[in-house]
């Protein structure tokens, strides 16, 4: 994929339209269908009317999810003299368990008059927030013997409780307080008399490390994207872009299991790293591999597959692999497992460079069968479409993910299957990553160096906006960026000649800035402004020492008159 | 009426310019001697005498050289490659713009280079050895027992120079003696001794980055085979002017009129 | 220590000891203690003739001119167990050293008179560096030689490898094998390889095993010592002249010898001065004094000459990169996990990726730091010192003045070493050369 070079005024251009787009087209359709529904199949000849209706109330559609909630339907007699005898009411391909239809069978309805049917559904914990087709069937005496069909929608939701706002109100109050405490500490340094003096008033982010914003993103975004569905965050309505429609067979959410046909919803698929196995009305569908690999596996529409591939690409356009180190949970595990290392004081280990020179030749092998294979499900010349089945999704079946984040987020893994040989060849391999990701306990990201959502927007990072920058003769050449970079990258020490220091490898942590010890050399730059900038934090002088400018309140060397005498000493 | 002078006190010997009015009027030279500072005395009057000036008239004096630190009577000193400079821009060159500067004094050498604007970028200078300064030839010429013109004379006379190897002045005494007995020619070992010393200026100034128009001065820029020797080394034309010994000390006296003058004005809008 | 424990350290034997002394009687011995003493307090004092010198400069002035506090001080540090270990030029691990218990010292000199004497031992024609430092030494005109149990020596340039086996005749030397081309991944693996090998013959010698809170330690100490010299870097990158480049020559040639912690605190005090003077505009020197860069070859106490000549005709030196001065402690460790390996690692990046020796086989992270240099102290001219003999350096010279050239720094070539006799003839130079740069200004 050839990166795109813009320059920095059409990135800004870029930029502005695409998040018009998304938020010109972001509207939420959460109203409730009308009260009145029309039938779609009446089983009557065209000229006759239909001589029954069904209502409901405004809330009469709307179940909470992991109980049984009840659903009034209420069928009208619409006829003026009739009545309706032994009219009842049945559900066809219903997503959700029924428990009872009461009354099993109404014997009379007067004319225009309406009667209740109560149908109790038992709607799983696990099911997603969303609109969900009812389709409805009444047969009665006097209706056609296939009986007039009906449907509508039941709206899924959840109880609502009161931990979201908890937590925001905990946050603000957090916020505020290290805001209120920041103010005041930056009062006490700029008036006071030490004399290791700070010329100008600190703003109120200095002195906060580039790694520490780094740690605040990481645990937010794992809270948000892990949790986020526990924490009743609302959900962001994915099918918003105005001309996809909802497949009306919208299904449960099949946490675990390869759907077997294209029944659901085509949501926007986000590079953000959240996974289609974690639970809890996760925040964004899947990742962007799921995308690339489910497209060619289900043969969606353009219509479908455009939209949401272009917003896939301007968002790695923009960001690259920033995802990487600031948002993928993930990678955030990984970290954290390193953190967790350094903290009980174990020794340091690290793959040694042969093996690791191999396994880079081979992850270039692994992205390319990925594609294929992803492909040739689809396709009849491979000749795989028998193994539909198990080919389905291999992205996601080797990714340590798979297993991960349903044991995080409290869903049952459902470990790696060995019943077959074809998926036992994918479970080993899937064992081999999961063991790469558990060895970052040991300080460096190796998962990420075979990532596939990573490749991909490795390739983009050469061109995007966020650029790391490099003065080399600022550099003292002291080794520390690569000794630090968590993915073993040794590019931005090696590079010499190019600024701009950016490679397929590097995640954008920035530790390599954040820990130069020369003023300036490297920089991180966003659409060609500078945004964080490398320094040397001493251990003794609290800021950067800054010499008091010359002005005219200075007593002014003698001036010079005549000539000067040059006393110099004779020798 | 403002009168100001610049002193040149060499190794060899000593040097006054004096300008009067913004033009140089009057120069004198004469042995140093051992005595810095009666040597610079005695030729300053000598300069002051032939324009009729008394010293209090001296308003500004400019010392240089080797000995500039030694007399007690200077204003304000500043080292020969500067007032070289300054001299050889003043004169400056009917062929163009003057870029480098060879000197060749008594005991040192100098190759100076300077940009379009008269401003020194780069020396080089070479005062460890005697080797390619006038020294050696004027050993050479003891040895033979030649006064120095006719030493001239001779090195131009000759056809073929002889090569000499050695890179010592004391050894190559003994190599001119050896040659001697070989029966070459004098001519051919004055000018193989020209060779030897043109080609070591020559080196020296293409280390520095010597580029035309080049202005040779110093008391060895008298000695037209040396002039004819370099020209040949470097492989382009030199430039002598009048009187090659009295650069430093014109330009030492330029100097001098230039601060004077701005005191003046200083003073004047004061 | 007997044969076999030596060959154990030193891992090779002198199989042909050479145990001759440098034939001095010891009325020759006195007097050139006097002419060391009677050089040195020459030096300071011409250091004190310019005004507003920063009074925290007495301290490092009493520390050169009488060693023999910290000549008591490292005794009774020995007579508790401590070991002593001397090196030279600036790869050997100081925070090794340290960690393992023992005190580096630095016993590099220039001092004219002591050349001679060493002639018989090493040849004429080499760097009057080491020839003077090896006849300071052996003649102990160095008190604090005698005290060294242990001397660590890196392979740097021809002189300093062959001056390893001449002096392992007289006292236990251990060579430090330093990779010649440092841009080369196998380099760097075979001088972390040197590095743990040395920590573990370190760990032998002084019977006190290095751990990792005590690596961890040494490490923030040397970084301490590091951001001092950054600030005073900070400090003299301003107009203002607080403090001229002989008095930061001063503070840094007793960090050579002096006990470390009471150097940087005494660094501190020295600082605060500066600040203080800055903004009370207390400067040494006007601020329209030609402000000098010097670099190359390695100027070591009591050697002034080439730094009083310059500071004396009214220029300043206001940034360097020699080794004994502005590179010395420059470079930290940075590291942020602190196992073994890491630290490991850090210390000997530290010691090879950043250094702009010329014994390495490529000069361009040197020019890179001179030009560098020069823009940040706004530099009017750059002065590069040869030591007379002194190969590496002066083969760097014609590609340093070409880039130099190509970029209008002005550059001059000063080819000096100890004696006098050229005084004059440098100090011409100089002149000239400060006088080009003031007429370009």
């Amino acid at each position: 994929m050839k990166t795109i070079n813009i320059k920095c005024q059409n990135k800004y251009v870029s930029i502005i339209i695409l998040f018009l787009f998304i938020f010109s087209s972001h509207y939420v359709s959460s109203q409730n269908d009308s009260t009145q529904i029309s039938p779609i199949n009446s089983g009557l000849s065209a000229n006759q009317n239909v001589p029954i209706n069904i209502s409901t109330d405004d809330s009469g559609l709307t179940v909470l999810r992991g109980q049984t909630s009840s659903i009034i339907i209420y069928v009208r007699n619409d006829m003026s003299s009739t009545s309706l005898h032994n009219v009842s009411l049945q559900t066809i391909n219903f997503s959700f368990k029924v428990i009872s239809i009461s009354p099993k069978i109404i014997e009379e309805i007067k004319p225009k008059e309406r009667t209740p049917f109560t149908i109790n559904v038992s709607v799983d914990s696990h099911t997603r927030e969303s609109l969900y087709k009812l389709n409805l069937n009444i047969t009665g005496a006097e209706l056609a013997s296939s009986g007039v069909k009906f449907n509508t929608k039941i709206h899924v939701v959840r109880k609502t409780t009161y931990g979201f706002y908890v937590i925001c109100i905990f946050i603000t109050l957090a916020l505020l307080a290290w805001f209120i405490i920041r103010m005041k500490r930056i009062e006490k340094l700029a008036t006071s008399k030490s004399n290791h003096q700070i010329q100008k008033k600190p703003w109120l982010f200095s002195g906060i490390r580039i790694s520490t914003w780094r740690r605040i993103s990481q645990v937010f975004f794992f809270l948000l994207l892990v949790y986020g569905g526990y924490l009743m965050l609302p959900q962001v309505r994915t099918d918003f872009l105005p001309f996809v429609q909802s497949d009306p067979n919208i299904t449960k959410l099949p946490s675990l299991n390869a759907p077997q046909q294209y029944t659901e919803v085509f949501d926007t698929y986000t590079p953000f790293r959240t996974c289609r196995y974690m639970d809890g009305n996760r925040i964004f569908r899947a990742c962007s591999v799921h995308y690339f690999t489910e497209v060619p596996a289900y043969g969606v529409p353009w219509y479908d597959f455009i939209p949401h591939f272009l917003v896939i690409v301007l968002l790695m356009f923009i960001f690259a692999r920033v995802f990487c180190g600031w948002v993928c949970p993930l990678g955030s595990i990984q970290d954290f497992l390193g953190i967790f290392r350094k903290w009980i004081g174990l020794e340091h280990w690290s793959i040694p460079k042969g093996v690791m020179n191999v396994l880079k030749v081979l992850r270039i092998i692994w992205i390319i069968i990925l594609f294929i294979l992803a492909i040739a499900i689809a396709l009849p010349l491979i000749g795989l479409i028998a193994f539909k089945n198990e080919l389905f999704l291999i992205a996601c079946q080797t990714c340590p993910a798979r297993n991960i984040f349903p044991l995080i987020s409290g869903l049952n893994p459902n470990w790696f299957p060995f019943n077959d040989p074809v998926l036992a060849i994918f479970s080993l391999i899937g064992i081999f990553f999961l063991i790469l990701l558990a060895l970052g306990f040991f300080g460096k990201r190796l998962w990420c160096r075979f990532c596939p959502n990573g490749i991909i927007q490795g390739w983009f990072n050469k061109g995007s906006l966020f650029s790391k920058e490099k003065d080399v003769r600022k550099c003292t050449k002291c080794g520390v960026c690569k000794r630090v970079c968590p993915m073993d990258n040794e590019y931005v020490f090696e590079e010499k000649d190019r600024k701009n220091v950016n490679n397929q490898d590097c995640i954008m942590c920035f530790s390599c800035v954040d820990k130069c010890p020369e003023d300036e050399c490297l920089k991180v730059k966003f659409a060609g402004k500078e945004i964080a900038r490398s320094k040397y934090k001493s251990p003794i002088f609290s800021s950067k020492y800054v010499p008091p400018e010359s002005n005219s309140e200075n007593i002014p060397s003698k001036p010079n008159t005549n000539h000067k005498h040059h006393k110099k000493s004779k020798k | 009426m403002a009168v100001v002078a610049g002193v040149d006190i060499g190794s060899t010997t000593a040097k006054v310019v004096i300008i009067k009015d913004g033009k140089p009027v009057s120069s004198a030279i004469a042995l140093t001697g051992a005595d810095c500072n009666a040597a610079a005395e005695s030729v300053l009057n000598k300069a002051l005498a032939q324009i009729g000036a008394s010293r209090d008239e001296l308003k500004y004096v400019v010392s240089t050289g080797y000995g500039r630190r030694a007399i007690d009577f200077g204003n304000e000193s500043i080292t020969e490659i500067s007032a070289n400079a300054k001299g050889a821009i003043y004169l400056g060159s009917a062929k163009g713009q003057v870029k480098s500067i060879i000197d060749v004094g008594g005991q040192d050498t100098k190759a100076i280079i300077l940009d379009d604007n008269g401003r020194i970028t780069n020396f080089i200078m070479n005062d460890k050895c005697a080797a390619g300064t006038g020294r050696f030839l004027e050993v050479i010429a003891r040895v033979l027992q030649e006064p120095m013109d006719n030493f001239v004379k001779l090195s131009i006379e000759s056809k073929e120079p002889a090569t000499i190897n050695s890179t010592c002045t004391v050894f190559a005494e003994s190599e001119v003696v050896s040659l001697i007995a070989k029966k070459v020619s004098r001519q051919d070992i004055i000018a193989g001794i020209h060779k030897s010393v043109a080609k070591r200026i020559a080196d020296m100034g293409r280390a520095a980055g010597i580029k035309p128009i080049v202005f040779f001065d110093g008391g060895g820029a008298r000695n037209l085979a040396l002039k004819l020797a370099i020209e040949k080394e470097l492989g382009f034309e030199i430039f002598v002017p009048q009187n090659p010994q009295l650069i430093v000390a014109l330009g030492a006296a330029i100097i001098a009129h230039e601060k004077y003058s701005k005191s003046l004005t200083a003073s004047e809008t004061k | 220590m007997d044969k076999k424990e030596e060959m154990e350290f030193v891992g090779y034997q002198n199989r042909y000891p050479m145990k001759v002394a440098i034939q001095v009687n010891a009325g020759t011995v006195k007097e050139l203690q006097q002419n060391y003493a009677k050089l040195t307090l020459n030096n300071i004092k011409r250091m004190r003739a310019v005004k507003n010198r920063p009074r925290a400069l007495e301290y490092f002035d009493n520390a050169l001119l009488d060693k023999t506090a910290r000549y008591q001080e490292l005794k009774k540090f020995k007579d508790a167990g401590g070991k002593v270990i001397g090196v030279f030029c600036i790869q050997v691990p100081d925070e090794l050293i340290y960690a393992a218990g023992a005190v580096p010292l630095r016993l590099s000199c220039g001092f004219y008179d002591t050349i001679s004497p060493a002639e018989e031992i090493i040849p004429k024609n080499t760097c009057p560096l080491i020839k003077s430092s090896v006849g300071f030494n052996l003649l102990k005109i160095n008190p604090l030689f005698e005290l060294c149990d242990l001397l660590i020596i890196p392979t740097t340039c021809d002189g300093k490898k062959k001056m390893i086996d001449v002096l392992s005749n007289y006292t236990t030397v251990w060579p430090l094998t330093l990779p010649d081309d440092k841009d080369n991944p196998e380099s760097r693996d075979f001088w972390v390889e040197q590095i743990k090998m040395l920590k573990s013959k370190l760990e032998k010698f002084t019977s006190h095993s290095i751990t990792k809170d005590g690596l961890k330690n040494q490490i923030q100490r040397m970084h301490k010592r590091t951001s001092l010299v950054r600030k005073i870097f900070d400090i003299r990158k301003d107009k203002k002249i607080v403090i001229t480049g002989r008095d930061f020559y001063t503070v840094m040639q007793v960090a050579f010898f002096d006990d470390i912690d009471r150097w940087m605190s005494r660094v501190e005090v020295l600082v605060q001065e500066l600040i203080n003077n800055q903004k009370s505009n207390i400067t040494m020197m006007p601020d329209s004094t030609p402000r000098i860069h010097i670099t190359g070859s390695s100027l070591v106490w009591p050697n002034m000459k080439l730094l009083h000549i310059i500071e004396e005709l009214n220029a300043v030196i206001v940034s360097d990169d020699v080794c004994s001065i502005g590179q010395y402690y420059y470079n930290p460790a940075e590291l942020d996990d602190w196992s073994m390996k890491a630290m490991l690692d850090a210390i000997a990046d530290k010691y090879l990726l950043p250094a702009i020796c010329p014994i390495f086989v490529h000069s361009d992270d040197r020019i890179d730091r001179v030009l560098e240099l020069v823009e940040q102290f706004k530099a009017d001219g750059v002065i590069y010192h040869i030591l007379r003999l002194c190969q590496v350096f002066d083969y760097e010279f014609s590609k340093v003045y070409r880039v130099l050239e190509k970029k209008n720094i002005p550059i001059l070539k000063a080819e000096t070493e100890y004696s006098e006799e050229d005084a004059g003839q440098i100090k011409t130079r100089v002149e000239a050369f400060i006088e080009m740069i003031e007429a370009k200004k």
